[in-house]
């Protein structure tokens, strides 16, 4: 299992995966032995279905704990976080099916996404209602802006459940932003939208990568990964198979083999 | 929304109407009006209880009853009242307003004992739990009647409330031609209800609420945006349940003698039905759909007694017709009188 060779001028990686490892009863899903996300740009978790890109997902946003293994996030152990705390910290997720609160308008779910924990308990409503209505206040606003940047703003007071598929991707997207993420895992942002939103996404990738975030993002659609991402994690039934620069890792006879293949013939 | 609401006043008004007319809106009428509507306030209390947890909440809780049954026997335990089969006389050990905080929080505090192994939980598993718990209770207080007094109950703790009866209620009372404590107690619920639907609507505008509605909407979601959901919705069940208290407090004034047997199962689904027909998630729903529903309940015997005769028959038959209109509702329209269609209906 090894990995090629990293380019020299990579930033320290914000994420390290180590001997992670999950298995379902009897089923090794995940066992990744090293996995080093950079601390800039787009990093792709690419391979073909079953491959356990989602597992990996989870494993790093928390909604599974391993089995064995580390997960570190800006030099601290976080294998034992919470979801919620690793969300506090920076590291947001999306879902691949999305999960836009259905009966909230799109406006209170960006609300749900901003508020700090904080702001939301019972005891700070109760001890300090005048800056819980300030904070209400300026989130709205920020929370507009985003939606004008995704060009839904008309759809701020429609219900979750009133959006369209491509509609929700970009809710549920922006409304991971309003909590000022320093990582972003975008779990299939390309998949199930139109053309012309997924180029808005792509837009917003780039953005968000050039005003200093980290995006991790799981796609099997190789041209798409190519055009979006800076560094590339292969895996291939749970293990990893090759890592670096798109380039690099596309000419892995391996990855070819695997990857194509499977991807022919499945 | 706006009409929603007129068609809910105008039903509202029918009612009344229809407790006036059959007894011919003569003297005896208003007296006739008075326990409906008390009771109809007692049991919205609970409806607002049972819809900050069911309906803002998402939390399934088929053992409501067991906060009334708390808040109940504490209030009247702690006031001085007469128990047993030879009713022994005690004293009160508090003031009203502290026996009625005392109730509140012990019910609260059941909330938190039984949602902290629970609510981990799928909600169903919650519901489970909580109608074991109410049965449990129920149980209890019929077994522990060294200090409830057992299958003989408790009596006689009224008096403290009716002290407090103002002098405009008494001429009121007079002005009415109604008994002067009966029309206290429907002000008493009454307020009460008003109050705590008030409390409960604010709440619910809060970052809190929002929350709370988040989280029966999608936990995973929340957790993934930095919320935890298990401290909300502790919270939301010890809320709901202080003020299941509240109303096991004023149903214990109402029927001015308590015991075991008062607390059976059936009142969760009463105040379901009450929550239902009201509108899930509603701010008046439960206020609404208590009058509705025991309007219902007490004139549509009644009504069946006028074609059947009376005797059990007619009395089960009222049963049978608010059921079949509870059916219908959920059919025709699941969000009750004053609920959100989109809020209770998985597809348009």
């Amino acid at each position: 299992m090894s990995s090629s060779s990293e380019p020299a001028a990579q930033p320290d990686p914000i994420l390290v995966l180590d001997g992670l490892t999950k298995s379902f009863g009897g089923l090794v899903a995940v066992d990744i032995d090293h996995v080093a996300i950079p601390g800039a740009g787009v990093t792709a978790l690419i391979g073909p279905n079953g491959a356990g890109k989602t597992t990996a997902f989870d494993l790093i946003s928390g909604f599974v704990t391993p089995t064995s293994g580390s997960v570190r996030y800006a030099d601290e152990t976080i294998t034992r976080w919470s979801p919620e705390r690793r969300a506090r910290n920076g590291l947001v997720r999306t879902f691949q099916l999305t999960r836009v609160f259905e009966r909230l308008t799109v406006m209170e779910n960006m609300l749900i996404g901003a508020m700090p924990a904080t702001h939301m308990r019972l005891v700070d409503i109760l001890a300090r209602p005048g800056s819980i209505r300030r904070a209400v206040r300026e989130n709205r606003d920020k929370a507009m802006e985003l939606l004008t940047s995704v060009r839904i703003e008309h759809m701020a007071d429609a219900l979750g459940r009133e959006l369209s598929g491509g509609q929700k991707k970009l809710v549920e997207y922006s409304r991971a932003l309003m909590g000022d993420p320093r990582v972003l895992l975008l779990d299939e942002p390309l998949a199930g939208v139109t053309p012309p939103v997924r180029e808005e996404m792509v837009e917003h990738i780039r953005a968000f990568v050039d005003s200093g975030g980290v995006i991790v993002l799981v796609e099997h659609d190789l041209p798409r990964v190519m055009r979006v991402s800076d560094h590339v994690v292969v895996l291939d039934r749970g293990t990893v198979l090759a890592q670096g620069a798109p380039e690099t890792v596309t000419s892995d006879e391996r990855v070819l083999q695997a990857y194509l293949g499977a991807a022919r013939h499945g | 929304m706006t009409r929603q609401r007129i068609v809910a006043a105008v039903i509202v008004a029918v009612c009344v109407l229809w407790i006036l007319g059959s007894r011919g809106f003569g003297s005896g009428a208003m007296a006739a009006l008075l326990p409906v509507l008390t009771t109809a306030g007692v049991y919205a209390v609970g409806g607002v209880g049972l819809n900050l947890q069911y309906g803002h909440g998402g939390l399934l809780n088929f053992g409501f009853v067991a906060f009334m049954t708390v808040g109940a026997y504490v209030m009247v335990l702690l006031l001085p009242h007469r128990s047993g089969p030879q009713g022994t006389v005690s004293e009160g050990i508090v003031p009203l307003p502290l026996a009625i905080l005392a109730a509140a929080l012990a019910a609260a505090f059941l909330g938190l004992l039984c949602g902290i192994p629970a609510i981990r939980l799928r909600t169903d598993y919650l519901a489970i739990v909580m109608i074991a718990v109410a049965e449990i209770l129920r149980m209890l207080a019929r077994d522990l009647s060294d200090v409830t007094g057992g299958v003989h109950g408790v009596l006689a703790y009224s008096g403290v409330l009716q002290d407090l009866r103002p002098e405009l209620v008494n001429s009121l009372a007079k002005a009415l031609n109604v008994q002067a404590f009966q029309l206290w107690l429907c002000v008493v619920a009454w307020a009460a209800l008003i109050l705590l639907t008030l409390l409960v609507m604010g709440l619910m505008r809060t970052p809190w609420g929002l929350l709370l509605k988040a989280v029966r909407d999608d936990e995973l979601a929340v957790r993934s945006l930095g919320k935890s959901p298990t401290v909300l919705k502790l919270q939301a069940l010890a809320i709901g349940g202080a003020i299941g208290g509240l109303a096991g407090g004023l149903l214990a004034f109402q029927l001015s003698q308590i015991n075991p047997d008062v607390f059976i199962p059936q009142i969760t689904f009463f105040i379901f039905a009450i929550v239902t027909l009201g509108g899930t998630g509603s701010t008046w729903g439960p206020a609404v759909g208590g009058v509705v529903f025991w309007t219902l309940l007490t004139e549509s015997g009644a009504l069946v007694s006028q074609v059947l005769g009376t005797g059990s028959a007619a009395s089960a038959a009222r049963y049978v017709i608010v059921g079949l209109l509870l059916v219908l509702l959920i059919n025709f329209r699941p969000q009750g009188l004053l609920g959100r269609r989109k809020d209770v209906v998985l597809e348009f």
